[in-house]
C-alpha cells in the first residue's frame, strides 16, 4: 500500500500538482495532533507520577532515591514516551481513521473515488500517514515532558527531591542519542498505526459489521506490531551499540 | 451510428474462485448510444461497468475503450481515462463528509486545470441542470434519495465526459422520482452528447431511456438489440424478463452472484 501510495503521489508531481490536498493534511494534523494532546498528556503525566512514586519508594531503601529523575527521563525519551504515544494514537487516531475509511468503503465512496480518476491512496491515505508519521514524534515529546513534570511532583511531594534538582539530574542524564532514538522511533510508530488503520479500512468488507470488526482488527494488531517493534528495534540497537 | 465502438467488451470471462459471473460476454457501445443493460439482481451487470472502468479485471477476454486495452493500462494512464468516464452509483457515492460543492468540485479541483471561478460556474450550471440549483452548502445527509442521485449525476457531468455509467438510476425511488431521473438522462446525455450505459432490471425506466438493449442472463448477453426489438422478442427468457411473469425459464435460483460488490 505504501508503494502504491507513493506511485499514486509521483504520477501526480509528475503532472505538475501538489502530491496531496493540503487542507486535507491540515485537517488530519489538527485532528491526529491537536486532538490528542489532552489525552497524551494525561496518560503520560500519570504514568511518569507512578513509575517515580514506585520506583522511589524501592531505591529510598537504599538511599539512591536521587537516581529517579534519571531513571524516569531515559525510560520516557528513549521508551515510554513513544510507546505510550503509539498506544494511545492506534487506540485513538487508528481506530478512527480504520472506521472513516471503513465506511467510506462500504458505501462505495472510496470507489467512486477511484472511478473519478483520482487515485484514492494519494487522496485518502497519504495526508494521513503524513500527519501520524509526522506528529507521533511531536506527541512522544510532549509525552515525554508531561512524564517527567508529573514524577518531579511527586518527587518532591514525597521523595523531597526538589524540582531544582529534580530538573538538574534530568537535563545532566539526558543523552542526545536517547533523544534522537525516541524521536525516530516514534515516527516509524506512527507509520506503522498509519498504514495498519489505512489498510484495514480500505479492505472492509461485510458492511457495518466489518467496519466494527477491523476497526477492532486494527487497534489490536497497531498494538501489537508497535510493542513486536519495539522490542526489535530494541535488540538491534542494544547489539550495535553494546 | 459510427462502425467503431467506443467500448468493446470481447469475450470477456469474469470468476471469482470458483465462481463465474460473466461467461463470455461480448458488447459493443457506440457513440451516442443510451445502451441499457438488463439482467437478474446479482447477475453481474454491475461488475459489467466496473470492468469497464477498469476497477475489475477480466478472467479472460479484453475491454476496449477505444483503441485502448481498460485492463493492461498503467495505473496512471487508467486514471486519465476514468477522467473522460462518469460513473452513477445505485447509492449515489457521494462523499458523504464534503457538501454538495465540494463534492462536484472534487474532480475538478484534483483532475482539471481550470480556475476557482470557472469551477464554480460549472458548478452553478451543472446543479442547475439537474434542478438542485441552492443545495451547494448542504451535506449529502441532508438530502433525499433522488436528490443524492441528481447530484451524483451532476458531478458525473462535472468533467464533461464521453461516457456515462449508471448502476441502477431509478432503484430506491418512488416512481415521480424515477421518472425525473429517467428524464434528466435522457436530456443531459442528448445535450451534451454522451454516450451511456445504464443497468437497470426497472423495465418502464428501461423502456423509456433505451435506444438500444442489452439482456444479461447466466453470465452471457442473450439478446442485443433495439427496444422494439425487445417488446416483441421471441426469445423466452427476455419474454418473461420483459413482461415480469413468473412463469418461464427464470427461476427464483440466485443468478451468477454479483460477488464484485
Amino acid at each position: 500500500m505504501l508503494l502504491n501510495t507513493l506511485e499514486e503521489i509521483g504520477d501526480n508531481v509528475r503532472r505538475g500538482r501538489p502530491p496531496f490536498r493540503l487542507s486535507m493534511l491540515f485537517a488530519q494534523t489538527d485532528r491526529t495532533g491537536v486532538g490528542s494532546v489532552p489525552l497524551v498528556l494525561m496518560v503520560s503525566f500519570f504514568l511518569g507520577l507512578t513509575m517515580a512514586l514506585l520506583t522511589g519508594y524501592q531505591l529510598e531503601k537504599f538511599g539512591t532515591e536521587r537516581l529517579v529523575p534519571t531513571l524516569i527521563s531515559i525510560a520516557f525519551t528513549r521508551e515510554l514516551g513513544p510507546l505510550l504515544t503509539g498506544i494511545v494514537l492506534a487506540a485513538r487516531i487508528g481506530a478512527a481513521y480504520t472506521a472513516e475509511l471503513g465506511t467510506m468503503q462500504v458505501s462505495e465512496e472510496v470507489e467512486a473515488i477511484e472511478a473519478m480518476g483520482i487515485g484514492p491512496l494519494r487522496f485518502l491515505v497519504a495526508p494521513r500517514l503524513v500527519a501520524i508519521a509526522f506528529l507521533t514524534p511531536c506527541l512522544s515529546v510532549l509525552s515525554c515532558v508531561a512524564a517527567i513534570i508529573g514524577s518531579a511532583l511527586i518527587s518532591w511531594a514525597l521523595l523531597n527531591l526538589v524540582p531544582d534538582a529534580y530538573f538538574d539530574a534530568v537535563l545532566t542524564s539526558l543523552i542526545v542519542s536517547d533523544i534522537v532514538i525516541g524521536l525516530f522511533k516514534a515516527m516509524f510508530f506512527g507509520l506503522l498505526i498509519g498504514l495498519i488503520a489505512c489498510y484495514q479500512g480500505l479492505t472492509v468488507t461485510g458492511g457495518a459489521e466489518g467496519v466494527g470488526k477491523a476497526t477492532t482488527d486494527s487497534v489490536v494488531i497497531s498494538i501489537t506490531t508497535v510493542i513486536a517493534f519495539d522490542t526489535l528495534f530494541n535488540i538491534m540497537v542494544t547489539r550495535i551499540t553494546g | 451510428m459510427s462502425e467503431t465502438p467506443l467500448v468493446h467488451l470481447d469475450n470477456v470471462v469474469l470468476r471469482f474462485e470458483e465462481k463465474t459471473v460473466l461467461d463470455g460476454v461480448d458488447l459493443k457501445i457506440f457513440s451516442g448510444d443510451r445502451l441499457v443493460v438488463l439482467g437478474q439482481s446479482g447477475g453481474g451487470k454491475s461488475t459489467m461497468l466496473r470492468l469497464i472502468l477498469g476497477i475489475l479485471k477480466p478472467t479472460t477476454g479484453s475491454v476496449r475503450y477505444r483503441h485502448l486495452e481498460v485492463q493492461k493500462l498503467s495505473r496512471s494512464r487508467l486514471n486519465r481515462l476514468r477522467s473522460r468516464i462518469g460513473m452513477v452509483y445505485q447509492y449515489s457515492a457521494l462523499i458523504s463528509s464534503m457538501t454538495v460543492r465540494e463534492n462536484l468540485a472534487l474532480p475538478m479541483e484534483e483532475l482539471g486545470r481550470k480556475s476557482r471561478e470557472q469551477i464554480e460556474e460549472l458548478i452553478k450550471e451543472n446543479l442547475e441542470n439537474v434542478g438542485m440549483t441552492g443545495t451547494e452548502e448542504k451535506l449529502p445527509s441532508e438530502l433525499s434519495g433522488g436528490m443524492r442521485k441528481r447530484v451524483s449525476l451532476a458531478r458525473s457531468l462535472m468533467m464533461q465526459p464521453e461516457l456515462i455509467l449508471f448502476d441502477e438510476p431509478s432503484a430506491g425511488l418512488d416512481p415521480v422520482i424515477s421518472s425525473v431521473i429517467d428524464e434528466l438522462i435522457i436530456g443531459l446525455t442528448e445535450k451534451t452528447n454522451t454516450t451511456s450505459v445504464i443497468v437497470t432490471h426497472e423495465m418502464g425506466s428501461a423502456f423509456k431511456i433505451a435506444t438500444r438493449m442489452a439482456m444479461l442472463y447466466q453470465g452471457k448477453i442473450i439478446q442485443i438489440g433495439s427496444p422494439d426489438q425487445f417488446r416483441t422478442s421471441s426469445n423466452p427468457i427476455v419474454h418473461q424478463f420483459v413482461k415480469g411473469t413468473t412463469e418461464g425459464p427464470i427461476t427464483e435460483t440466485a443468478p451468477h452472484a454479483d460477488s464484485s460488490k
